[in-house]
């Protein structure tokens, strides 16, 4: 009587934690994704060739090319 | 570094970061919808740290908007104390936006890219680095005097202990301090939380038993006085626009030298009389293209300013032995070492008054 005193509080804990494992969705999940817009920026700006595709030159330099010295 | 590797995103799962996670056109604005370039880029911000960062990092950013590294308040309040004209639409305050308002950083400048002051670019992808990057990030603004020093590039000039020996990097020591201090401050040393020798080097000051040169010289003399080795002096700066209209500035080329002056900041935190001085770029004629005499109090600041060259050795020249310093008169500055223009301003800072041979 007494050992199933002990088992049956411990088999109802166990049967509680298996259902609210399966059930709760909240605790457990996927790491959250980026959104799309996120995506559409990273995809080009992760893919060299369509970079250097669209790469537009470089402005001029604004230092002149009167300046010496070090600065 | 080509144009298209400055926004180079190598790490497409930076998507996933937690700063990714916050979309890319939060911070730098565009049309992420646009199917073309253009489209997408109208409007982008491509350092958007003034608004974005302060979103979610308020407790830093709010001190570093004291920050010299984005203030300059240590450029503007010498040159006001030099009686210049700071007021915006003056003939000074025009040079100053053409030649040294650039000369800043951003939160983004320190912790994403390469400054934009030596050309900008992702230091490594768009993944925000806590601690900026020695080479691309300090060493891109301060290389040619403490880059230079610190890594040994001055011909003759051994690199600094604490790179040859312990590879530290600048963020080692300089850390929270860069963010600036919740007072403000004047000039670099007018914080209370930048770093000193003794932070480290605790033991000096504890125990001076073995040392009679640390008995006799530690309150007197400040660290690198003892222990630098010749640093980079720049002289005769002077700015103007070219016939294009772009800036420019014309200098001397530097001088290795070194010289022992009287401190001219001296403080409970520096209270030495005797420090190491670096000669600054300025000269009375610094802003002459934009008007006369722009700097009408020329003289009540030492073109010889407060030193603390990053080439530091345990043994250098001058503590070779007590003599070695006491009676080499040619690493004091003296009326002789400064241009006559400049002695004036400089002379809180001569050395007037010299050590006696001790014969040892």
């Amino acid at each position: 009587m007494k050992r199933l005193a002990l088992v049956l509080p411990a088999l109802v804990l166990f049967v509680a934690l298996a259902v609210l494992g399966c059930t709760n969705k909240g605790l457990v999940g996927p790491t959250p994704r980026a959104d799309d817009t996120v995506v559409s920026c990273v995809t080009c700006h992760s893919d060299k060739a369509t970079l250097q595709e669209v790469a537009s030159p470089e402005p001029e330099a604004t230092t002149s090319a009167e300046t010496t010295g070090e600065g | 570094m080509e144009v298209w590797e400055k926004v180079f995103v190598d790490d497409a799962e930076f998507a996933y970061s937690t700063h990714g996670e916050v979309g890319c056109v939060i911070c730098h604005g565009g049309d992420s919808a646009a199917a073309d370039k253009d489209t997408a880029h109208a409007g982008v911000v491509s350092d958007p740290s003034d608004v974005s960062c302060i979103t979610c990092h308020s407790d830093v950013a709010h001190v570093n908007d004291l920050s010299l590294h984005t203030n300059l308040t240590g450029m503007i309040s010498a040159l006001e104390a030099r009686g210049g004209d700071m007021s915006e639409g003056s003939e000074l305050y025009t040079a100053f936006q053409n030649h040294c308002s650039s000369c800043h950083t951003t939160c983004g400048q320190c912790h994403v890219s390469r400054p934009e002051e030596s050309g900008s670019g992702l230091v490594s992808g768009h993944e925000f680095r806590q601690t900026p990057s020695m080479q691309y990030n300090c060493i891109a603004c301060h290389g040619s005097r403490i880059g230079d020093e610190y890594l040994g590039q001055n011909e003759g000039q051994p690199a600094d202990v604490h790179w040859t020996q312990e590879t530290m990097l600048c963020t080692d020591c300089h850390s929270v301090a860069l963010h600036g201090s919740s007072t403000g401050a004047t000039n670099r040393y007018d914080n209370p939380a930048v770093i000193q020798c003794e932070d480290c080097h605790a033991d000096v000051l504890a125990d001076t038993s073995d040392n009679p040169q640390h008995e006799q010289h530690l309150d007197d003399l400040s660290c690198q006085v003892c222990h630098a080795v010749a640093y980079k002096n720049c002289y005769s700066c002077h700015i103007a626009l070219d016939e294009e209209g772009q800036p420019c500035r014309v200098s001397e080329p530097s001088v290795i030298q070194f010289e022992i002056g009287y401190n001219p900041i001296q403080s409970a935190e520096r209270p030495y009389d005797f420090v190491v001085l670096r000669h600054v770029p300025t000269c009375t004629g610094t802003c002459d293209y934009y008007g006369t005499n722009l700097l009408p109090d020329f003289d009540a600041v030492s073109t010889w300013k407060y030193a603390t060259p990053h080439n530091i050795q345990l043994d250098t020249p001058q503590n070779a032995s007590c003599d070695a310093c006491h009676t080499d008169i040619g690493i004091f500055l003296t009326e002789d070492d400064i241009r006559p223009e400049e002695r004036a301003a400089n002379e809180g800072v001569i050395i007037t008054e010299f050590p006696e041979p001790v014969g040892e």
